[in-house]
């Protein structure tokens, strides 16, 4: 208000005026002029202190008016009990919700990550433009390069993420850790409780150095500080043939334990991400020392130097690139490096369906508030007079407003405590319901700046809600009011098209909602119709890993097929094989392709597909159709270790590498010498290994007995329910190897269930708000025709007395209720479609424009509020002329 | 006048005002000089104090202010009583009458 | 003009109606007989109370009787159906109210022509009836105007263009000068009289006792009855209350 600096001037004049009186009242006394002034100003005591005093007084005359508002405020609501349980009631909902999301993208993107100053720490991928490629990883030799030439970091360091078994002959334990470069101490700053980190001639050698996290060594070793410098028998996972010695030396322990860092460098499974600690550090393995196209290994992370910007950071490590590909062409042409902040990295997957709710839950609140808007409206025509009156006494306008602003603040901040209450609740089903590679979902929860979100929303809607009505409830002739009782002509007219107004932009909003909702139901219906290749009722899965102490990959040639003749034995199970991975979330590696009988082809150009290990019986527990040729047969399954002579290969293999002919007899190679050359003898039905929404990959089956696995999925189809198997399938792979680890106990059911986790889970949401959102448009537009008919009583008494039949009537109402209905899903149809890019990205096999969805949220909308309209209109029109004309 | 009478008269002050301008408006000067008139001398009010009780006074409305002009042809801020005002002046004196009576009866003084 | 060869135009024979509340029946009419002739000018007078309104009503088929016939063009009307009623009161009532009674959200026009919508008449002969009507009533020149914007007797002269516009088979007032000053109502009072000169019949309920005269004859109601002129005298000073007394 800029009435602060006006009162402050005129302030200053009156006291002006009073010490220029003063001074010639003291002249007239007879003191000089000077003398006067003097005196004047000393009785004055100081003109700046009074108007301090002044301005004290102001401020408290302005807290206690506030305090006597918001008394008054109280009161008032509390004559009307069931206004304020209903405003409570909507508000509260829509604000819980609100928080709720909040309280997920607190945790999520606002943040800062677990690492000191994690601002400062990038990761630098490779990327080819050209070949569209965008990968994690670097190779060791253009890593040594970066770290040689770049200035713009403080150390880059890498890491890949690695899982070991530990064991000190008793219990095994398995592990989760990175294997890294010393310098990662430092370059992402991992104090060290005790010890140290590794020395330079440790890194590269397969030196058996260990440092361990910090939790770990709370809790196995008890917190036990001379465990530094011991050994413990730590058995390494690795993919490759060699395992590493078996007993490792603790050198340090970590002072904190700091979350994994994004990567997709995981050299054999899915990478444990942000919601997990890393447990173990080891000095590099470098197997491809040399090779710089090898870069599927090793991901590099750097920090900052203090100063540098990122983009000056991205264009030096461009030229070096640049430089790079002019040195080696051969095998970093094309390829260049990116600069991407850590923090984007983790949380860039789930960042637009973090907006999508944060979106959805916004026009769910404003709905609510334009509900809210219009009760208020309604209850201020009912308190016209009184307000009225108020103005006659001598309250200002602006008095006025701030008395009705206090009261729907009071009524907002009942709605925001319900809310809150509310969003304790939701927030925890939320969460269970949340898929879990949801990064940081364990952080979710309602802390401090949670609950100052809800509190400035309430605020925030407070004065929303309220400012119209309030507006509006305080202008108005003030004779005309007094007069005539409180109806005023003009005032009437813009109400109603205030209450119009309302109306039109809850139907356009709920549009929105409902589309998008339609959308996600109908993908996820996609997405569940998606014929996964293999049969998914009654089968039982579980992880089994072997100890790699016990089996060096090479010697347990037995173990699988063993343990798979065993279970087929097993009363209740109808079949039973194994594969390596678990079918629907499966990462995978390519394997480069040589084609017999196909010209060479430049290395990073080679077509490339995945291989798969299976336990001959695959196909037909899977049931996966044979298309082609035959599946193994048993003489398949005899051979050099390592080395397969025929493969039978999938659908998608077939058709992309020989398109048009049969793949049958044809032959190829993954390491381009002749003499491992297989031949393709069957061709077998496509598996989603890697989800129902991704496209399958070409894939090539490999028999498990040439490919011993220490770890494999056991496939078992059970007769009844599977989890009924469960225990004896256990006992039995116990038996087999007691010191087995088993993870994942699951029927496949469940896991192709939750590999839809996270489209379940917005759908879910996404329903959820758009439900709430329709009830309350709707209810809110029947609650607006109710009121408008009420006061058209009169004018509705005219049309009938002037011979009007009820259909006429009811026909004109609800008319012009559907002609604000109309409008808002026009407006919203526009909303929709020009949003629709928003949703894209969670969509499966349907278009954002989709036009038979919008056209059934629309009829959906229609309906409601034809409902809402007619009921109005009908009973509205059933006034009895003469009563309501009688009445003056 | 010191500061602690002045102090004894906080609530009483808002009575003074009001009466002194229960005959005709006056700007803040002018009252400070008719309650000293009025009181024979007595009464001097600090501007310390009158200037926040007028601000008081007219936030409830007791009395209402307007700019004009002053004898000597400059501006001034006028306050004059409202009909609210009026009927305060009233209950202010009749508290006033019976506080001041009990406390004589306390004090021994008839 | 009356013509006596001619069946009358509204007949009503033992007209009752009672209101029932939780407790008691109230007979705002009973036994009411009365007969208008085409070309009449009547007026109905009594005290508060007496039942004029609900005579008119019951004339305007707003309301139906409880008990008594009630021929309207030598049909029954008074057992009609709401809808029947309906499409009566359009065709054949024209309404003058008190209050006016004209909608705020239509222009002057627009509330003329309201009651020819209702009845399915093509949008060029509703322009030819509302504009004679507005032109009789000399309101013509402010049809786009929005009855806010008109004085209390301007209004008053577009209910009645309104009344005018289906030349209805009678026109009703209640009470029409009621809100007008003694010049405005004096005007419309003119308007009536000069429709009624060109042929229109009119039934009027007024108080005014000025206005009473401007009728050919009265009606006087007292107490749910048709009485005499000289009955209504004698009740009036009996209960020694005037007889403009405002209801």
């Amino acid at each position: 208000m800029s009435r602060k600096p006006q009162f402050e001037s005129e302030l200053d004049d009156e006291l002006q005026f009073h010490l220029e009186l003063q001074t010639e009242e003291f002249v007239r006394q007879g003191l000089t002029p000077d003398d006067a002034r003097r005196e004047a100003q000393r009785q004055f005591g100081g003109v700046e202190q009074i108007k301090e005093q002044v301005r004290d007084t102001r401020r408290l005359v302005w807290l206690s008016d506030a305090l006597r508002d918001a008394r008054l405020g109280i009161r008032m609501l509390q004559r009307s009990p069931g206004f304020v349980v209903t405003v409570a009631l909507i508000l509260g909902i829509a604000i819980g919700l609100a928080t709720t999301i909040f309280s997920f993208v607190r945790a999520i993107l606002l943040e800062p990550l677990p690492y000191p100053q994690a601002d400062r720490l990038v990761v630098i991928r490779s990327v080819n433009p050209e070949r569209e490629l965008q990968l994690f990883g670097v190779s060791w030799p253009d890593l040594q390069d970066w770290r040689n030439q770049a200035t713009s970091f403080d150390g880059i360091a890498a890491f890949r993420h690695l899982t070991c078994d530990l064991t000190d002959g008793q219990s095994t334990q398995r592990i989760h850790g990175m294997s890294t470069t010393r310098d990662f101490f430092e370059v992402v700053d991992v104090p060290l409780a005790f010890g140290r980190t590794f020395n330079a001639d440790e890194e590269g050698t397969k030196s058996g150095k260990l440092v361990l996290g910090h939790d770990l060594w709370l809790h196995r070793f008890r917190g036990d500080p001379d465990i530094v410098g011991r050994t413990q028998d730590v058995y390494s996972w690795a993919r490759y043939p060699e395992t590493g010695p078996f007993a490792w030396e603790i050198v340090g322990i970590a002072g904190i334990d700091i979350p994994f860092l994004p990567t997709d460098t995981n050299v054999v499974r899915e990478s444990p991400g942000i919601n997990e600690r890393v447990e173990f550090w080891q000095p590099p393995w470098v197997f491809n020392k040399d090779d710089r196209t090898a870069r599927y290994e090793w991901t590099a992370v750097a920090r900052l130097k203090p100063g540098v910007t990122i983009e000056q950071a991205a264009s030096e490590m461009r030229l070096i690139s640049k430089r790079l590909a002019d040195e080696h062409p051969e095998s970093n042409r094309n390829w260049s490096a990116e600069v991407v902040p850590l923090e984007e990295l983790v949380t860039s997957e789930i960042r637009p369906a973090l907006w999508l709710l944060c979106g959805a839950v916004g026009f769910l609140l404003l709905i609510a508030c334009a509900n809210v808007s219009g009760l208020l409206v309604v209850r201020g025509i009912a308190r016209q007079q009184e307000l009225a009156v108020r103005i006659a006494l001598g309250a200002g306008r602006w008095r006025l407003i701030r008395q009705l602003i206090t009261e729907s603040l009071l009524l907002c901040l009942a709605g925001g405590a319900a809310g809150i209450l509310l969003s304790f609740w939701s927030v925890d089903v939320v969460r269970a319901f949340a898929p879990p590679d949801v990064p940081r979902l364990q952080t979710v929860r309602i802390d401090v700046l949670v609950l100052a979100f809800a509190l400035g929303l309430s605020v925030l809607t407070g004065v929303l809600v309220g400012g119209l009505p309030a507006l509006l409830g305080s202008a108005f002739d003030l004779n005309e009011t007094l007069k005539s009782g409180g109806r005023s002509v003009s005032a009437a007219k813009s109400r109603r098209r205030m209450m119009g107004g309302l109306v039109i932009g809850e139907v356009a909003v709920c549009l929105v909602l409902l589309t998008g909702a339609g959308l996600l139901i109908r993908s996820f219906a996609s997405v569940l119709a998606v014929d996964p290749g293999f049969r998914t009722d009654q089968m039982l899965t579980m992880t089994v890993s072997l100890p790699s102490a016990k089996y060096e990959w090479k010697h347990n040639t037995e173990f699988c097929v063993e343990l798979v003749t065993k279970l087929r034995e097993l009363p209740g199970v109808e079949s039973a094989s194994a594969i390596r991975g678990v079918p629907t979330r499966e990462t995978h590696f390519d394997s480069n392709l040589y084609f017999a009988d196909r010209p060479p082809v430049p290395k990073h150009e080679l077509p490339q597909a995945v291989a798969r290990v299976i336990e001959p019986g695959f196909f037909e527990t899977m049931e996966v159709p044979l298309l082609e040729g035959r599946l193994f047969e048993p003489a398949d399954s005899i051979g050099r270790i390592g080395y397969s002579r025929v493969t039978v290969c999938n659908e998608t293999f077939a058709k992309r590498f020989f398109p048009g002919e049969s793949a049958l007899g044809k032959r190829f190679s993954v390491t381009g010498s002749d003499e491992n050359m297989m031949e393709i003898v069957g061709v077998a039905g496509d598996v989603r290994f890697s989800g129902l929404t991704r496209q399958p990959n070409a894939e090539f089956y490999y028999p498990e007995a040439l490919f011993p696995q220490t770890e494999f999925t056991l496939l078992i189809r059970t007769a009844g329910e599977p989890q009924s198997l469960l225990g004896t399938v256990e006992k039995l792979v116990r038996e087999a190897e007691p010191d087995v680890v088993i993870t994942a106990p699951q029927s496949m059911d469940e896991v192709v269930s939750e590999s839809l986790s996270r489209e379940r889970f917005l759908m879910l949401l996404l329903s959820v708000f758009s439900l709430g959102a329709l009830v309350l448009s709707v209810t809110g537009h029947y609650g607006v025709m109710v009121w408008s008919v009420s006061q058209r009583r009169r004018e509705i008494g005219i049309r009938s007395a002037l011979g009007a039949t009820t259909a006429q009537i009811v026909w004109q109402i609800a008319g012009e209720g559907l002609l604000l209905t109309m409008t808002g899903l026009a407006i919203g149809a526009a909303l929709s479609l020009a949003g629709a890019r928003w949703i894209e990205s969670e969509l499966y096999g349907i278009a954002a424009t989709d036009p038979v969805n919008l056209a059934t949220a629309v009829l959906v909308l229609l309906l409601a509020s034809l409902l809402a309209v007619t009921i109005p209109a009908i009973r509205g029109a059933r006034v009895h002329p003469a009563e309501v004309l009688r009445s003056e | 006048m010191s500061k602690d009478r002045l102090e004894l008269l906080q609530g009483t002050l808002d009575m003074l005002i009001l009466k002194s301008l229960d005959l005709e408006p006056m700007h803040g000067f002018g009252i400070s000089v008719r309650i000293r008139q009025m009181s024979q001398e007595v009464l001097q009010v600090e501007q310390g104090s009158l200037y926040p009780a007028l601000y008081r006074l007219e936030n409830r409305g007791w009395i209402r202010s307007k700019w004009g002009v002053s004898e000597n042809n400059r501006k001034a801020k006028f306050y004059e009583l409202t009909a609210a005002g009026r009927k305060q002046l009233g209950l202010e004196r009749e508290n006033w009458e019976r506080l001041s009576t009990a406390i004589n009866l306390v004090m021994g003084m008839a | 003009m009356t013509s006596s060869s001619e069946s009358p135009l509204i007949s009503m024979r033992q007209l009752c109606r009672v209101f029932l509340t939780e407790e008691i029946e109230t007979y705002a009419l009973s036994g009411v007989d009365v007969e208008l002739r085409r070309g009449e000018f009547v007026s109905i007078a009594g005290p508060s109370g007496c039942g004029k309104s609900t005579l008119l009503s019951i004339m305007g088929l707003l309301d139906s009787p409880t008990e008594g016939e009630y021929f309207l063009k030598g049909d029954e009307v008074g057992s009609l159906s709401v809808r029947q009623r309906s499409r009566v009161r359009n065709r054949e009532i024209g309404f003058i109210f008190q209050a006016f009674n004209l909608i705020g959200d239509l222009t002057v026009w627009e509330n003329v022509e309201l009651p020819l919508t209702y009845r399915g008449m093509p949008a060029a002969d509703r322009r030819e009836q509302v504009e004679r009507a507005l032109t009789k009533v000399d309101m013509a020149h402010r049809m786009r105007h929005y009855p806010a914007q008109l004085s209390g007797g301007q209004q008053q002269r577009v209910a009645v263009a309104r009344a005018l516009a289906g030349s209805p088979a009678i026109l009703l007032a209640d009470e029409p000068t009621g809100n007008l000053d003694s010049k405005n109502g004096l005007a419309v009072m003119d308007l009536l009289k000069e429709l009624h000169a060109d042929g229109a019949t009119i039934c009027m309920v007024t108080h005014d006792p000025r206005f009473a005269g401007f009728a050919d004859r009265t009606v006087h109601l007292f107490d749910g009855k048709v009485v005499s002129a000289e009955e209504a005298e004698q009740q009036a000073s009996a209960v020694d209350v005037p007889a403009a007394v405002a209801s």
